[in-house]
């Protein structure tokens, strides 16, 4: 029994964060919000090499296929620095597809794998109809479609996986122009198709992970802010009311982090009641998500609502993840219906 | 990173449930003091006699010197067979004796440590005063010292249990020219001394528990004196963080496992609305999963203080956060209880249950460190903020 990241962990973690920082300063997503319908992916071929370099997308695939034959634990420590830095791109259904890969035959996980080819994770668009068989017909809800060869359509328990180009865009929410979701009409067969529940719930566990990280970045951003804005003689940090706000933020990320971390460890180790746990860790790792993000806004006073401050870049995010991996009701509806976890 | 048990784990693990299963009292723990002492010793001893008191207490003191994980298994098997708490034990197995096992003389560990394990000494907390609550450094009991004696005047409050404890772990100011961190003395004091009158405060769960303690000239001896004079503050401050770390471990799975009853009498307490079950009201359905998820990650919370003390030794600042998340689900949980469960749940005693329960839930965000205290250590010491003192 051990929670805590060992070093291998937090060295891999390690040099994806400073791969990022590098590759995706800040200055580069705040010139991505301009006046207008913009949408600014931002995950040029350079930058994908380099995740490919650092072997994100191989990371669980098994080591006779290409990959590194590591758990979902291991991405959780990948995933939570992803949040943190505002990464983009279509890296959680690039990764998700490799894994439904594996399983079937075909040279798709190689590319995936390598880098040359990347998938976008899709889900039914909530009020339309779906049917996901060798083919896909129906509206879907896309994220970060812009860069993809590839959607990975997730309902229920099925898996498919269509070519983005048969996709027929209808709408884009550009709330975050750099992680954007788009709304579109398919009908296309699916190139894989499969009846696994892991990948859902395994994409759920990172999805928390990228949320725990958003969480954990606010919290830090507001941290170092009230440390050195002074009113009324001292830093504002010193006040009772931005202190509390801060450490409620701090103890969002912690409980996120930790249930988050619990629920991968269950899937990695085949415990009962995985679905329990990656849908709790779900809810508590976007609720701290987002209330850090509002807090953060509130702290940093009127340069938390420009665009010139970070604090907006935390709140769009999340935003723009709102409904991956499926509604808050629907994951609550898991947690209320799973037998007794004790 | 894993969360595997060895075989040696899982064998306690058995072990545990099975001896609890079987001796654990099933009788109701009375609600008069004096019986409640009776009822809580006694089963102390019978754990104690069987070898199940101190799992993580040294050997040298009568425990087993295992892990903390397996403490935490015991406390698992413990809230699942639904056995009673330390109740009167509490202050010595989860304050004093882990103090007085890091700072204690040898005589004071052989003196008390054995006697805290086997139930035969109560212990309560003299730390807070009228007018020191959250700034317990300002703390004024005043302590002269007289010949190899102290001698103390003053009063405490807040002490649970000092009208049936043996024992008291009291804060004095023995320097009152010092800094008010500098001047304070962590000393055992026996209830018996001659000097002391305690009385109890009825609280508002109805219960007579804790009770404010009046010192006349009493006169304790200085051999009773731990980790030394005017070094009161670092040994209060430790006895502090082992209650944040690891005290409150046990009630986090208990709440885990009230939760689960909730719920359980959710499925067939009639809906707020009148029609079919609460549990199938949407609204009442989404309070309780939340609430359910979210003791879910406080419980990944313990493990993860676990792990800390398997790496560090130590359960480390983030005690607060679970002390602090701890007392806002536990309060939650109660008030759900009482809007979904209260109306059905009326019975015979005076106070119907989950009502009950919700007006204890308040203690959690006092005692041990108000949650405004807690929010001040985690915004301070773990974010670095600066402090406003």
């Amino acid at each position: 029994m051990d929670m805590l990241f060992t070093a291998e962990q937090e060295s891999m973690a390690a040099s994806l964060t400073r791969y990022l920082e590098a590759a995706l300063p800040r200055e580069v997503l705040h010139r991505a919000d301009r006046p207008g319908l913009v949408v600014d992916s931002l995950a040029t071929d350079e930058y994908w090499s380099g995740l490919t370099d650092l072997g994100l997308f191989a990371l669980t695939i098994a080591e006779a296929q290409g990959g590194a034959g590591l758990g979902l634990a291991d991405q959780v420590a990948l995933f939570r620095e992803l949040g943190r830095k505002l990464a983009v791109g279509p890296i959680i259904g690039t990764v998700l597809a490799a894994e439904a890969a594996a399983a079937g035959s075909g040279n798709l996980l190689d590319h995936l794998i390598g880098g040359g080819s990347r998938a976008a994770v899709a889900f039914r668009q909530l009020g339309t109809d779906l049917e996901v068989g060798s083919r896909v017909v129906g509206t879907i809800r896309v994220h970060d479609l812009q860069t993809a060869d590839y959607v990975l359509v997730l309902d229920a328990d099925a898996v498919a996986i269509v070519p983005s180009r048969d996709l027929e865009p209808v709408a884009i929410d550009a709330i975050d122009p750099t992680a954007p979701v788009t709304i579109a009409r398919v009908d296309a067969g699916a190139t894989l198709l499969r009846h696994d529940p892991a990948i859902h719930r395994r994409g759920t566990v990172l999805q928390a992970a990228v949320f725990c990280g958003l969480a954990e970045a606010a919290r830090d951003n507001s941290a170092a802010y009230v440390k050195t804005r002074e009113q009324f003689g001292k830093p504002i940090g010193a006040f009772q009311a931005v202190k509390h706000r801060c450490a409620e933020m701090a103890v969002r990320a912690e409980v996120a982090f930790f249930q988050t971390v619990y629920a991968a460890l269950v899937e990695d180790e085949g415990h009962a009641n995985a679905d329990f746990h990656a849908s709790s860790a779900h809810v508590v790792a976007r609720d701290a998500a987002r209330h850090n993000a509002a807090d953060n806004i509130q702290n940093h006073g009127g340069m938390g609502f420009t665009a010139e401050a970070e604090p907006y870049l935390y709140m769009r995010r999340q935003l723009a993840y709102t409904n991956a991996f499926g509604s808050r009701r629907a994951a609550l509806e898991v947690v209320a219906s799973s037998p007794n976890p004790l | 990173m894993d969360l595997k048990f060895s075989p040696e784990d899982l064998a306690f693990q058995d072990e545990a449930r099975t001896w609890l299963e079987e001796n654990r009292p099933t009788e109701p723990r009375p609600t008069e003091l004096r019986w409640a002492r009776e009822f809580d010793v006694a089963w102390q001893k019978t754990q104690f006699e069987a070898g199940w008191a101190g799992i993580s207490w040294p050997a040298d003191w009568g425990g087993r010197n295992l892990s903390m994980l397996q403490q935490l298994l015991w406390y698992e098997a413990y809230a699942k067979a639904n056995a009673p708490g330390l109740g009167v034990n509490f202050v010595g197995m989860s304050h004093a004796g882990p103090t007085l096992m890091a700072h204690g003389s040898r005589e004071q560990q052989t003196g008390h440590l054995p006697r805290i394990l086997s139930g035969d000494e109560i212990w309560c907390q003299g730390f807070s005063e009228p007018g020191s609550g959250s700034d317990l450094a300002s703390l004024s009991t005043r302590a002269v010292l007289d010949g190899d004696e102290l001698v103390v005047n003053g009063q405490k409050i807040w002490t649970s249990y000092a009208n049936v404890a043996d024992c008291q772990e009291l804060l004095v100011r023995t320097d009152p020219n010092a800094p008010k961190h500098k001047g304070i003395t962590w000393v055992i004091c026996d209830m018996t001394y001659p000097g002391i009158d305690v009385r109890p405060i009825r609280n508002i769960a109805g219960q007579e528990e804790f009770c404010e303690v009046f010192y006349t000239d009493v006169r304790i001896p200085l051999t009773n004196v731990v980790g030394g004079l005017n070094n009161g503050w670092s040994v209060a401050m430790s006895t502090l963080s082992f209650e944040r770390g690891t005290a409150f471990m046990a009630d986090i799975v208990e709440l885990a496992n009230t939760v689960e009853r909730l719920i359980d009498e959710a499925r067939e307490a009639p809906s707020p609305l009148g029609k079919g079950r609460a549990y199938d009201d949407d609204a009442v359905r989404v309070q309780l999963a939340e609430l359910r998820a979210e003791v879910t990650a406080l419980r990944a919370l313990n493990y993860a203080t676990v792990s800390r003390i398997a790496r560090n030794g130590r359960p480390g600042v983030e005690g607060s956060i679970v002390r602090f998340y701890f007392s806002q689900l536990l309060q939650r949980a109660y008030a759900i209880g009482v809007e979904v469960l209260g109306a059905s749940s009326i019975g015979t005693e005076r106070f119907s249950p989950w009502a009950q329960g919700q007006l204890n839930s308040f203690r959690a965000s006092i005692a041990a460190g108000t949650k405004d205290i807690q929010r001040n250590i985690i915004g301070e010491r773990l974010l670095g903020l600066p402090k406003d003192r």
